[in-house]
């Protein structure tokens, strides 16, 4: 087992061939790293109370009720162990960006984070359902919970081919529409599209009553823009190319980039949906984290 | 109203302009030189782009400036640019060039030394630095303010290389200055230039000066102020300050002998007067007395702020023949006037001549003038007639003592007239033989040849006169104050000729009916003098019964010294023709000379100056003018045939000690004109024209600074500090 810090690392990451390896390398690293299970409370979904009757499991009870009404209630599951996972996967185009000191690839970054993910829902006999898209969706796998289900989605994504645009908004109404089964829906993109347009369709999701988490994956060149010398912007998803001195309009690109990153953190709030912003350069353990961490708070 | 122009110390570091060019350079071809990188966020890219294009520009453009200008500023001051002020809209704007002026204070204060190096030499300086600051085709002319001015380049010169040479080869006169004449001719200059070279459009006039009062106190005279208000509108007046306010000086103001006519025969005192032109004593100054290069004496004397020591040697000269006493004080900051010459034509003997209307009429004369009637004494006298007079080498004799002559012709008169005006002693003599309007109408009445101090009236005589010595002020009687027993107040009186005094004469003695007894006047280089009453008993007024003599002063005690001191007093001009101030000519009389005989005069500077002799009745007359150097001037003729000729005369030419005050006129007192600005330290000051030009280096390299400094700010606050 490598060593856990290291393990996560975007660099070591990127030192190892096939996607199945790297989430391997992904889980084992991260499982040292907690010293317990990360399974606890995993796959639990509260569903509604009802009163206690004799020879109930008192662990369910809501004690916090009880503290309330003077009343035992017992807290009621829905498919208690049956917990579906689906993940939306953005290859277009954009997701292919790799700035020179990056490590991976923003789409590399994403199937890792994806697959890394997905071993660990399948290892807890839950369910794991995949769509890939750009302008389209390209994939769509139904959620499974047999282990082998997920060679099966570690093969798609890495044979996922980029496309040209994103167009993230009708994508997801489509998605919404059928995926019937209640789950997570984690989406891990870029996002480099209408925000409005694609928060309406992640508001779907929603109406369905999906527990949605947006991944938001992108390079720090990006972020940060900090790139030296006059530069020819090569745009990708058919964008024409742009000669700029990147030091003349950094402080512009800056207030552009924030103040997209603003409108859709502040659209995931008002719509209950999990925003993490994923930098390519940091351990992908902080993804992982995230995603547990915000299990547990819907489960408490 | 000021114009500007550039002038650079080094003009070919401005071809490092050129690398201005670096940063356009480099800022296209790094427009042409794009680096490749896919981007996705193009979005972004493109909005931020849209937004700021006309910022961007902006900034570029002005970092590019920013970065042109410092290597623009960088060549500039390796330039050494200098900005020099030229006056006249009309002038810049026609684009015609200027007519500069350069006056020079040409006193001798301007000697005055500091490091070795005197105002006058700073003034030459400046004057070449202003020149090689000047354009082409700038006319440049040179007047040194001296007693007269001296026209140096009278029409403007344009090689540049030609004034420098005149500035180099001025020399420094020993005078002193007049400021009035020097504006004269500043105006003269002007006015010739404008008319030759109209294109000249500029002009102005730059005086170098230390503003010594004695000869910027004129600048307060009304005439002064007139012609300078007209200036003023002709050409741009700038004054260059060369003074100091804290100078002090010593001088040797006075060196005499005691006797007008040394001769071999005794002792005579030397005397030198040392001044102080300081605030502060001056304790213990040497003063040496040297006489034909051998030390006499060596004094130590105290000199009092502003005040005079006479310091005194006694000599004796052992041979007759051409002597130099030079007297010289320890040399201070202005060592020209540390040093007097005293040239000393040593006789055997004071020669006089003494002219009788009458045998035995001189014989008194003669008696006093030499008691021991032997050649042994200082006095040689020789005596003619009346008749003989036109026919006397006057030349050879210091002083002509005309007794009781009765009338003179055009000739003698003319003869006494050059005798007089070359230096000789003149004393007239009356008595019953006397023509009064002989002696007035040749001797009197013409300016131009009048060698008689007074007019002669009627004859006087109804008693008994005394004479009044009045206070003993003349030099003549004043060797009688204290002395009553020489007879001179006993003297009787009965019979003299009223006198007229003319021109510049003085009484040195009159009768206590108040009538002049004794005039003199300075005629020429001599000196006359006029006796009211007869020098012999033999004059008698015969219109009384029986008759009358005119006086007994012949036969009187007071006699014999009172002719001494009439001798000495007439013949006090003997010397000065030798003694001269600078500026003053120096003139000789020859005899014998053939036509075409030069003069050879060995100027202080050793270099020499052959001078044509000019015909001066029988005999014939070389003068110099240019005595502007102070020393010794010899002069030789060696193509004359008389022997005793050959010997070579010395002259000494000494300074005006006057002009060795210090004392600075108040500024604040310049007319307006004068675009002059004070200064306390004495450093020069050129308010508005800098001949050298204003430096700008230290002012390029600061803004070189800021911009080095503004720069990466700049880039900074553009985003490029964090790039």
């Amino acid at each position: 087992v490598a060593e856990p810090a290291k393990s996560l690392d975007p660099q070591t990451l990127a030192r190892l061939k096939g996607l199945a390896l790297r989430a391997r390398h992904i889980v084992e690293g991260y499982v040292a790293g907690l010293h317990k299970s990360p399974y606890h409370g995993f796959s639990i979904e509260f569903a509604e109370h009802r009163e206690y009757a004799p020879g109930d499991d008192l662990r369910y009870v809501d004690w916090k009720v009880f503290g309330r009404t003077d009343k035992i209630y017992l807290k009621q599951y829905e498919d208690e162990t049956n917990l579906i996972c689906y993940f939306v996967l953005d290859v277009s185009e954009s997701m292919q960006y790799k700035s020179p000191d990056a490590a991976l690839a923003k789409s590399e970054y994403a199937q890792c984070l994806a697959a890394a993910l997905a071993w660990l829902v399948l290892q807890q006999q839950d369910a794991v359902g995949l769509a890939t898209f750009d302008s389209q969706i390209r994939t769509l796998l139904r959620p499974s919970g047999n282990p082998s289900h997920l060679e099966q989605v570690l093969h798609v994504m890495e044979s996922a081919e980029a496309g040209k645009k994103t167009a993230a908004g009708p994508i997801f109404h489509e998605l919404a529409e059928r995926l019937t089964k209640r789950g997570v829906v984690v989406v891990i993109s870029d996002f480099f599209d209408d925000v409005a347009s694609l928060v309406a369709g992640l508001k779907h999701f929603r109406h369905r009553r999906h527990d949605v988490m947006l991944w938001h994956v992108l390079d720090p060149a990006e972020i940060e823009f900090n790139l030296a010398g006059p530069t020819q912007f090569k745009g990708l998803e058919g964008y024409a190319d742009v000669n700029a001195d990147p030091a003349a309009i950094r402080r512009a690109y800056l207030r552009e980039f924030a103040a997209f990153q603003q409108s859709l953190q502040q659209a995931c709030r008002m719509n209950q949906i999990e925003y993490v912003l994923m930098r390519t350069d940091q351990p992908v353990d902080v993804a992982l984290t995230s995603f547990l961490a915000a299990r547990r708070r819907r489960a408490s | 109203m000021l114009f500007a122009f550039w002038q650079f110390g080094s003009a070919w570091m401005l071809g490092w302009a050129a690398a201005a060019l670096l940063p356009i350079l480099i800022h296209l071809w790094s427009r042409r030189k794009f680096r490749e990188e896919s981007w996705a966020a193009m979005e972004f890219l493109l909005a931020a782009m849209r937004k700021n294009a006309r910022r961007i520009q902006l900034e570029q453009w002005l970092l590019l400036a920013v970065r042109t200008a410092i290597l623009l500023v960088l060549a500039l001051a390796l330039a050494d640019p200098q900005l020099s002020l030229l006056s006249g809209w009309t002038g810049a704007l026609s684009g015609g060039q200027s007519h500069t002026l350069f006056v020079i204070d040409g006193s001798y204060s301007m000697d005055y030394r500091q490091d070795d190096k005197s105002r006058f030499d700073a003034a030459r300086d400046l004057a070449k630095q202003f020149v090689a600051g000047g354009q082409q085709g700038d006319g440049y002319t040179l007047l040194v303010m001296g007693q007269p001015p001296r026209v140096v380049i009278g029409q403007p010169a344009f090689d540049q290389e030609d004034v420098r040479e005149e500035l180099d080869n001025l020399r420094m006169p020993h005078g002193s200055a007049s400021l009035l004449a020097t504006l004269a001719e500043v105006e003269t200059i002007l006015h010739q230039a404008a008319e030759s070279h109209p294109r000249l459009a500029r002009r102005q006039v730059v005086i170098f000066s230390d503003l010594q009062a004695r000869t910027w106190n004129d600048v307060m005279t009304a005439d002064c102020r007139e012609r300078l208000a007209r200036l003023s509108s002709q050409a741009l007046l700038s004054l260059v300050d060369l003074g100091d306010s804290a100078a002090a000086n010593l001088a040797v103001s006075r060196l005499e002998a005691s006797q007008p006519v040394v001769t071999s025969r005794g002792e005579v005192t030397l005397s030198a007067e040392v001044v102080s032109f300081s605030r502060q004593d001056a304790p213990r100054q040497a003063v040496a007395f040297v006489i034909d290069g051998q030390r006499i004496a060596d004094e130590r004397v105290d000199v009092p702020a502003g005040g005079r020591v006479t310091v005194s040697a006694n000599h004796r000269f052992d041979a007759p023949g051409e002597h130099v006493v030079e007297v010289y004080l320890t040399d201070d900051a202005l060592p020209l006037d540390n040093r007097r010459w005293l040239s000393v034509p040593v006789r055997d003997a004071v020669r006089v001549l003494v002219v009788a209307s009458r045998p035995g009429e001189g014989r008194y004369l003669t008696l006093a003038l030499n008691p021991q009637q032997q050649g042994a004494g200082a006095i040689e006298v020789s005596e003619v007639a009346e008749s003989a007079l036109i026919e006397t080498d006057l030349v050879t004799f210091d002083c002509v003592v005309l007794s009781n002559v009765g009338r003179f012709s055009r000739e003698e008169a003319a003869l006494l007239h050059r005798f007089v005006t070359g230096g000789g002693g003149l004393i007239f003599f009356l008595g019953d033989q006397v023509q009064a309007a002989s002696y007035n109408q040749l001797l009197a009445d013409h300016e131009t040849s009048r060698i008689l101090p007074a007019r002669l009236g009627e004859l006087a005589g109804d008693s008994q006169y005394r004479f009044n010595p009045l206070d003993y002020q003349h030099p003549i009687v004043a060797p009688f104050r204290g002395h009553e027993a020489s007879g001179l107040l006993t003297t009787p009186i009965w019979r003299y000729i009223r006198l007229s005094p003319l021109g510049e004469a003085k009484v040195a003695l009159a009768l206590d009916s108040g009538d002049a007894a004794i005039v003199e006047e300075k005629i020429g280089r001599g000196r006359s003098l006029l006796f009211a009453t007869a020098a012999s008993p033999d004059s008698l007024d015969r219109r009384v019964n029986p008759p009358t003599p005119w006086t007994a002063i012949a036969s009187w005690p007071s006699f014999p010294p009172l002719v001494h001191e009439m001798l000495q007093h007439a013949i006090s001009g003997r010397l000065e023709g030798r003694n001269t101030k600078v500026g003053d000519d120096l003139t000789g009389l020859v005899r014998g000379a053939s036509p075409d005989a030069q003069v050879s005069l060995t100027r202080p500077d050793a270099s020499i100056e052959r001078l044509p002799l000019v015909a001066d009745g029988p005999d014939a007359r070389w003068t110099y003018h240019d005595t502007l150097a102070s020393g010794l001037y010899e002069a030789d003729l060696p193509s004359v045939a008389d022997s005793a000729a050959r010997t070579p005369q010395k002259f000494a030419v000494n300074v005006d000690a006057r002009e060795g005050d210090l004392t600075r006129f108040d500024h604040e007192l310049l007319p307006s004109q004068f675009n002059q600005s004070a200064d306390d330290s004495g450093q020069p000051v050129v308010p508005l024209q800098d001949p050298a030009g204003t430096s700008y280096f230290r002012l390029l390299l600061g803004l070189l600074l800021v911009l080095v400094i503004t720069e990466p700010c700049l880039a900074w606050h553009f985003g490029r500090g964090r790039a």
